[in-house]
């Protein structure tokens, strides 16, 4: 299945912040949203989960509009992995999963014996069961983001939208985190992440869509979009990206040119 | 880690020694502990009934049969006047208890009471104008009432014209405006009051009590509107839930926001505006409560809920037993709410800070 953005334009109210925006998002692929602060990376991640409206264009997913579905049909098209983890209440990491089923239950359902063992599977698929029962305030970083994808899956969607999901971890985790990403896109899942690291793209990306500062998008495969000149462009840092051109270890990586 | 896990837990969705889940076993020893209040409460009293006889008096009442004048008596006091406010009693505990409970949900605050949107102060104005204007108790009840509705339905207003309906914060600010504004009114009121009795009637209600609305029709009306308040958050209870992580990833995972915000905010004004009504101003049992149920079975609205209206239908019963019989006279509840209520908040806060901040 596919998600298609056709020229969407996304902003608050009247004031247009990313315009004409057009993506493909296939099922299997991940795909990474790059660009400056304040480009509007968000904006777009709030209107594809549609928090926002669009101002203009639409999205469609396997050829309806996703404008015309319900919340609760859109949450099983797609889960949202944020950025912030903040509860006030100490739930089971169990109870947080579960959470992500009630786009399953229907509005005065209760969970059944279907929904706890979708979210121990949940659990089990990222390999945290052994936090099933520990406080999710309790967690660090690392294991709350795991504890969210693993909700996010429980809903059972096409495609995971991820908010920047190495931001807060250490580089242990966030290596963690790029291999889960990759690993659930092996198995079918379309990805979309957002991302201020050239580097975790090229580990784990298919896709990316770099938001420049003039309000132009170059969207594609990543030795097309994410060029030397495009992130210099994008980010008013002069930057190389270099390929290792060895048969074992084929990888790109991205550093800062410093004078 | 280490350290995180040497923290107290909160006993909820372990299994114990016997093979009931924990929170079937707080829910037993609740209820329990109810029935014994219940029990203590009927016999206990100026009159007092020996707890051998009341279920031959419920046993003669249900068969119609014709009394002794001893029994005449005990039937007029229990089935009058005790059982109706032991009832009273459990349903407003319950009923502040639960708006509490689901108002911490949905501002996604501990901190919480019922009253956050102008619910008492409202019908404290409606409640100050009637005695003023010397309305019999059952204006007295329907002013309280109306008013106290009418000032949340102010702040539903208002916040949303002021933030288009959207915002949490607004509504908790245009909330404390308007609970200011009602305090505001309610002070002058009682400034222009000339004669001192009006005043001592105003003041007195303001503190709630169970004694002068206790009849057995006072209890049917209460039972009505919890069960309408009740029923709707039971209903959705699991739902609630998906409120922890806020409204937008609430929305993301499926969540009609707006409609389940709506059912919240109406089924907790039903329940606090009638409590008050009927009852006065009874403080603290809505903030605590929540707080020692999510310490017993953890904050998941689920399990929540039973573990809400029983500890807070007791907690109330053990006060207006403390009121009826320890004390002399007939103190106000609502200052023994709060000298129970704080030392207990502050233990809590001290056995397991980790668990729900």
């Amino acid at each position: 299945m596919d998600l298609t953005l056709e020229n969407v334009t996304c902003g608050y109210g009247s004031r247009a912040i990313l315009s004409d925006f057009c993506a493909t998002i296939q099922a299997g692929q991940v795909f990474c949203l790059l660009g400056p602060n304040g480009i509007g990376k968000t904006t777009l991640f709030k209107s594809i989960l549609g928090l926002l409206p669009f101002l203009a264009g639409r999205a469609l997913c396997g050829g309806r509009d996703l404008s015309s579905i319900g919340r609760a049909a859109r949450a099983r098209i797609m889960g949202y992995v944020p950025q912030s983890q903040f509860t006030p209440f100490a739930f089971s990491v169990l109870d947080v999963v579960l959470m992500g089923r009630t786009a399953h239950m229907g509005f005065l359902g209760r969970p059944g014996r279907a929904d706890f063992a979708a979210s121990e599977a949940a659990l089990a698929r990222l390999g945290i069961e052994n936090l099933r029962d520990r406080h999710f305030t309790e967690l660090s970083g690392g294991e709350k983001q795991l504890a969210l994808v693993a909700r996010a899956l429980c809903q059972e969607p096409t495609f995971l939208m991820m908010d920047e999901p190495t931001s807060n971890l250490d580089f242990g985790n966030q290596v963690k985190v790029l291999k889960i990403i990759r690993d659930l896109a092996n198995q079918g899942l379309g990805v979309v992440m957002t991302t201020h690291f050239p580097d975790h793209v090229f580990q784990c990306g298919d896709q990316a869509a770099l938001l420049t500062h003039a309000n132009s998008q170059r969207v594609g495969p990543l030795a097309e979009v994410l060029t030397s000149e495009n992130l210099t462009e994008a980010y008013g840092v002069p930057v190389s990206v270099l390929k290792w051109p060895d048969s074992r270890l084929d990888f790109t990586i991205c550093r800062p040119n410093f004078a | 880690m280490s350290l995180s896990q040497s923290q107290p837990r909160s006993l909820a969705g372990r299994v114990s020694r016997i093979g009931l889940r924990q929170e079937t076993l707080v829910y037993l020893a609740l209820s329990l502990a109810l029935l014994a209040f219940m029990a203590i409460n009927v016999a206990l009293g100026r009159n007092s009934i020996p707890i051998s006889e009341i279920v031959n008096l419920i046993w003669l009442k249900i068969n119609g049969q014709v009394l002794d004048p001893t029994y005449r008596r005990w039937e007029v006091v229990l089935f009058n006047i005790r059982l109706p406010r032991i009832f009273m009693a459990f349903l407003v505990g319950a009923a502040l208890s639960l708006a509490g409970a689901a108002y911490q949900a949905l501002f996604r605050n501990p901190m919480v009471a019922p009253d956050i949107l102008g619910v008492s102060s409202g019908a404290g104005v409606g409640a100050s104008l009637a005695i003023v204007w010397g309305m019999p108790t059952i204006g007295l009840h329907l002013m309280a009432f109306f008013f106290g509705l009418g000032a949340v339905f102010l702040v539903l207003f208002v916040s949303h014209v002021v933030g288009r309906g959207k915002s949490l914060l607004v509504l908790i600010l245009v909330g404390v405006v308007v609970s200011a504004l009602f305090g505001a009114l309610g002070s002058f009121i009682k400034y222009v009051s000339s004669d001192d009795s009006t005043l001592t009637a105003m003041v007195l209600w303001l503190m709630g009590s169970f004694a002068r609305s206790s009849a057995p029709k006072d209890a049917l009306v209460m039972l009505l509107a919890f069960s309408i308040g009740a029923i709707p958050l039971l209903l959705t209870r699991w739902r609630i839930n998906a409120l922890a992580f806020g409204e937008e990833e609430a929305q993301t995972m499926g969540v009609d926001y707006e409609r389940l915000r709506l059912i919240i905010i109406i089924s907790s004004t039903l329940l606090t505006a009638s409590s008050v009504a009927l009852c006065g101003m009874i403080g603290w049992v809505g903030l605590i409560i929540p707080h020692l149920a999510r310490f017993m079975v953890g904050p998941n609205f689920g399990r929540l809920w039973p573990a809400v209206v029983l500890g807070g239908g007791l907690f109330m019963l053990i006060v207006d037993s403390v009121v009826r019989v320890v004390l002399p006279g007939e103190m106000p509840v609502g200052i023994v709410t709060s000298l129970l209520g704080a030392p207990l908040f502050i233990y809590i806060l001290c056995l397991g800070r980790k668990v729900w901040i």
